[in-house]
């Protein structure tokens, strides 16, 4: 009887081209599902409202949204890129391009980190031209838009109403987010230094010049009627902002989807394949014997033990 | 370092054994082995294609446990600096260059971004931190070696601008990124403005101070448009604190190295920014990070040879009929 008839011999060369296969397999290509985002954080003072809370105790909202995107930088599938714009006055101030989200995991952390309401440049909040423009950069950058703010406008929006948002309806897809509560809160108060001097109280705010001004903007609520009309006339969809880790599934569900291309080793699989041959190889009669032995002997050895202890 | 990503696969080395315990016999026409005379040759290949089959079976546990070089970093010693580069972004950075140079009618924002990222891209050792300012300074991005997010960052700076310019904000910031930067490394401020303004008292007091605590190189790169004062302007029996020539001044009493770059056009810039990158060369500890290098194809390519080499054993038997033994007569 030669080698070539002998079945053990057969299992070892099938064994051998697996394995010299797995050497060669090309790796599976999959497609995963990513985001191209660039998110928009209104850093204007009336964030700086203790009204959310976060890891159970209260927190401004301004800690919520960073803490939010930090989230969202964390959660997001490698091959993503982000940017992130800070918001005050009618632009929203790219800090950098969408870059890759594993790669630049640092320092995009850090910076997230490091924003601050002082960072503003001016301290009225148009946001609906914000959003407008939010829309234009977005576009331009070609990336899905995520913005988040309290809906706190100041001033108060003029008579004529939000800009004509047609032209850019539908064209990004995205989030507007809320954040803040539905009550009305007072709006911490901070000196030319930025340390905190209390709250606004009612009059002090700057002249009451028009009737757009209610009285009441010493307090500040998330102006959700607002938010959502905004998010109805330029096509984003609007989210509520509770708790730190809901951008990216409100984002996966309002954003069709891109993909991108990741490789999945396969190698492992004809060379699993081919150690499964090998060790049926080697059962023959000896193996099978001294297995036999071995088993008995563990056996006896268990059966002592449990003698011993019980 | 080498590490596995499924150790506990590990264990399936033990049934690696079998092939030194089996019999390795394949049924012959002969009755048993002791009819054969004992020969150390025999022994010896018969032990060594054990080992190989051994060896090829453990090779395939170790690949299948996902053997692997770890990521990591190497620290090295190279040339180069620790940079904040702060950066005008007041409206006035929107204006183009008086003298257009090799792009036509490039702003100053675009032409500074655009340059500071080749001037990067010579420098590959650098840590290079960001930061804006116009009413506000704004952290653009911290202190990092990831070089795409700088990169990042300086091209979104040719973007609009914003509003008013707070210099001395603009730079205390600046110094302050410094101050949570605790390696050795030459510091160097870069400032790229347009201009020049009024810096209060405190913050000239802290600036001052920062500099020379933290031994800050400072560069001052004015982007002067074809009417502005120049930075040598005489300012003798003038109190005007809002020129350059007063910033450059202030520059100088800072008892730290200073050098300031007039640039009229992208070319002058170019050249300003070349010639910082020929001073800032001191020795600089920088992290090299290697990635992660999977070896379980180098382990399944390594139990094939193995195997091949069995394979060609056995093919070399001959089964030929065993020769009775001459009989003692």
């Amino acid at each position: 009887m030669s080698a070539l008839q002998d079945w053990r011999f057969s299992c070892a060369f099938a064994a051998l081209l697996l394995l010299v296969a797995s050497v060669f397999v090309p790796p599976w290509r999959v497609p995963r599902r990513v985001h191209d985002v660039i998110v928009v954080m209104d850093i204007t003072t009336s964030m700086n409202v203790r009204d959310v809370r976060l890891d159970g105790s209260p927190a401004t909202r301004l800690a919520l949204e960073k803490r939010a995107a930090r989230a969202l930088l964390a959660n997001l599938p490698c091959g993503s890129r982000l940017g992130i714009a800070v918001f005050a006055e009618r632009v929203p101030f790219l800090l950098f391009e969408p870059v890759e989200v594993c790669a630049n995991f640092p320092p995009l952390d850090a910076e997230i980190a490091a924003l601050d309401w002082r960072m503003a440049w001016d301290s009225e909040s148009h946001i609906a031209i914000g959003v407008a423009n939010a829309l234009r950069l977005a576009r331009e950058e070609g990336t899905e838009l995520i913005f988040m703010t309290d809906g706190d406008e100041m001033p108060p929006l003029w008579w004529t109403g939000p800009p004509d948002f047609k032209p850019l309806r539908g064209r990004v897809a995205g989030l507007l987010v809320g954040v803040g509560d539905y009550r009305l809160s007072p709006m911490p108060k901070y000196d030319s230094y930025g340390r905190e001097i209390g709250n606004w109280r009612p009059g002090e705010l700057p002249a009451q010049k028009d009737g757009l001004f209610r009285g009441q903007e010493y307090l500040s609520s998330v102006d959700e009627p607002h938010l959502r009309a905004l998010a109805g006339a330029t096509g984003l969809a609007y989210l509520h902002l509770t708790t730190p880790d809901g951008l990216l599934p409100a984002l996966d569900a309002a954003a069709p989807p891109r993909w991108h291309m990741i490789f999945v080793p396969l190698r492992w699989l004809p060379a699993a394949l081919a150690f499964g041959l090998l060790i049926l190889a080697q059962i023959d009669g000896a193996v099978r014997r001294r297995l036999r032995l071995t088993w008995r002997l563990s056996r006896v050895a268990a059966l002592r033990a449990a003698g011993r202890w019980s | 370092m080498l590490a596995f990503d499924r150790p506990w696969l590990l264990v399936l080395l033990l049934p690696c054994l079998l092939p030194l315990l089996g019999s390795g016999a394949t049924p012959r026409g002969i009755a048993s082995l002791s009819l054969v005379p004992r020969d150390f040759l025999s022994d010896a290949i018969d032990g060594l294609l054990r080992l190989l089959m051994a060896a090829s079976m453990a090779a395939i546990v170790v690949g299948l446990a996902g053997l692997h070089r770890e990521r990591t970093s190497v620290v090295r010693t190279g040339t180069g600096a620790h940079v904040v580069i702060v950066l005008d972004r007041s409206l006035s950075m929107a204006e183009p260059f008086a003298r257009t140079g090799e792009v036509a009618h490039e702003s100053k924002t675009a032409a500074a971004s655009r340059l500071l990222r080749a001037f990067l891209v010579e420098r590959p050792h650098d840590v290079v931190g960001v930061v804006g300012f116009s009413t506000e300074p704004i952290s653009v991005m911290p202190l990092t070696e990831h070089r795409d997010a700088v990169a990042a960052a300086l091209a979104a700076m040719r973007r609009p601008p914003l509003a008013n310019t707070n210099i001395g904000g603009g730079l205390a910031y600046g110094m302050s990124m410094f101050a949570r930067d605790d390696a050795a490394a030459t510091r160097v401020l870069l400032f790229v403005s347009d201009g020049a303004g009024i810096i209060g008292d405190e913050t000239q007091n802290y600036l001052r101070v920062e500099a020379q605590r933290q031994r800050v190189h400072i560069y001052y790169l004015y982007l002067r448009a074809g009417d502005d004062p120049p930075l040598d302007e005489d300012m003798t029996g003038r109190d005007d604190s809002t020129q350059p020539a007063a910033l450059d001044a202030f520059f100088r009493t800072l008892g730290v190295p200073y050098r300031g770059f007039e640039a009229l056009d992208p070319g002058a810039v170019a050249a300003a920014v070349a010639e910082i990158a020929r001073l800032e060369n001191q020795p600089l500890q920088y992290r090299e990070f290697q990635k992660r290098r999977d070896e379980d194809g180098a382990c399944f390519a390594m139990a094939a040879v193995c195997l091949g080499a069995f394979l060609l054993a056995r093919l070399a038997e001959r089964a030929g009929k065993m020769q009775p033994s001459p009989q003692p007569p």
